[in-house]
């Protein structure tokens, strides 16, 4: 990406207080700027996306869709410059069907070599509760699910065959081979 | 109670959101910010802020991802909580679940700082058998209220009952200084 200072338009300094955390200093719009950030209630999260834990690597620059953030620590504070990307969308779609196909890749690696962990029974109650949630009014299909546990194919199935029996969920229909299930 | 010239919270509060993963805080947070609520998860990172304006009284929201690692920060980030908001689903499981979660933050936040329980999804209550609010607060002994919260007819109930604590907060230190 090669820097152009008209890709800047905005510039702000979030400072941290130790009783009320991260908040706004001061911020500074330039000219002719038609991106509308509202710095305010992205403070916390810029800084915590830039210095979230306590040590570590720690990122320089986060690419938004409309936007990115070039940031700069010093001491507890954090200068973050707003830029408008130009010219990068092209790659941007190739780097997205890269991504994609590593996904696929590792999906597949992953099918063949199932997790075997078992989960102990505590775990696996809460896994159902949550999944009666996730299906409240909202139809999902098994591979949705499993992708907000850390559980295998099986595991998964497993858990959703035993919430079918005891009346919790049920199959809402089929999409290909996928079975879509919906809270009871 | 809460004008400009009584309120020890200078008109602004800071309300901390907490509890278990998908017993929807974040759909809390979205109905006092009258944000449009949809029905599919996803699960807050590290937290969420939001500032919510309403009269005089101005709310700073954090809504805290419920999972494991990052109740392990909780200590640093209730700090300074006018009022801390412990959700649950209303599900047995999870209702009994809270009861430790409300155990930590009592132990983090002192008496001085009020707890109050939201008993959500209680839309629920008579087809999955979610228990009811009255039921939920006899379990948790600390005040409960029932709410659904994907119902955006439900933010002036949610309103009232943040403004009604933070005034109980009020007349307590009041009444100590006196």
């Amino acid at each position: 990406m090669n820097f152009d200072e008209t890709e800047l338009f905005g510039a702000a300094l979030i400072g941290f207080d130790m009783i009320d955390g991260p908040f706004l200093k001061w911020k500074k719009e330039f000219k002719n700027s038609r991106n509308k950030v509202n710095i305010d209630d992205f403070a916390m999260n810029f800084y915590l996306a830039f210095r979230g834990g306590n040590a570590g690597k720690k990122p320089r620059a986060i690419l938004y869709d409309k936007f990115y953030i070039v940031a700069f620590p010093k001491d507890l504070e954090l200068c973050c410059l707003f830029m408008k990307p130009q010219g990068i969308e092209k790659n941007i779609i190739e780097l997205n069907k890269i991504a994609g196909r590593i996904i696929t890749e590792m999906e597949a690696v992953e099918d063949k070599n199932p997790n075997s962990e078992e989960s102990d029974e505590d775990t696996i109650e809460e896994v159902k509760r949550l999944v009666v949630n996730l299906l409240n009014g909202n139809e999902m299909s098994t591979p949705d699910l499993r992708k907000y546990f850390k559980l295998s194919n099986s595991q998964i199935w497993k858990i959703v065959s035993n919430l079918e029996s005891s009346i919790k969920i049920k199959r809402a229909r089929k999409k290909g081979r996928a079975v879509y299930w919906t809270a009871v | 109670m809460l004008s400009s010239e009584t309120s020890d919270f200078r008109n602004l509060a800071k309300v901390s959101i907490v509890g278990h993963p998908a017993v929807g805080k974040t759909s809390m947070l979205k109905l006092l910010s009258e944000n449009i609520i949809v029905k599919r998860y996803i699960p807050t990172q590290g937290f969420d802020l939001k500032t919510v304006k309403f009269n005089d009284m101005i709310f700073k929201i954090w809504d805290f991802g419920g999972q494991k690692s990052y109740l392990t920060y909780l200590d640093d980030y209730l700090i300074g909580s006018d009022i801390v908001i412990v959700v649950t689903d209303s599900s047995a499981r999870n209702v009994l679940k809270s009861k430790a979660l409300i155990e930590r933050i009592k132990n983090i936040m002192g008496k001085e700082c009020p707890i109050i329980v939201i008993a959500n999804k209680q839309d629920l209550c008579e087809s999955d058998g979610r228990m009811k609010q009255q039921l939920v607060e006899d379990i948790l002994h600390v005040k409960t209220y029932g709410l659904t919260a994907i119902r955006a007819s439900e933010r002036m109930k949610l309103i009232e009952i943040i403004k009604k604590e933070l005034n109980q907060v009020l007349i307590r230190k009041e009444v100590k200084e006196n």
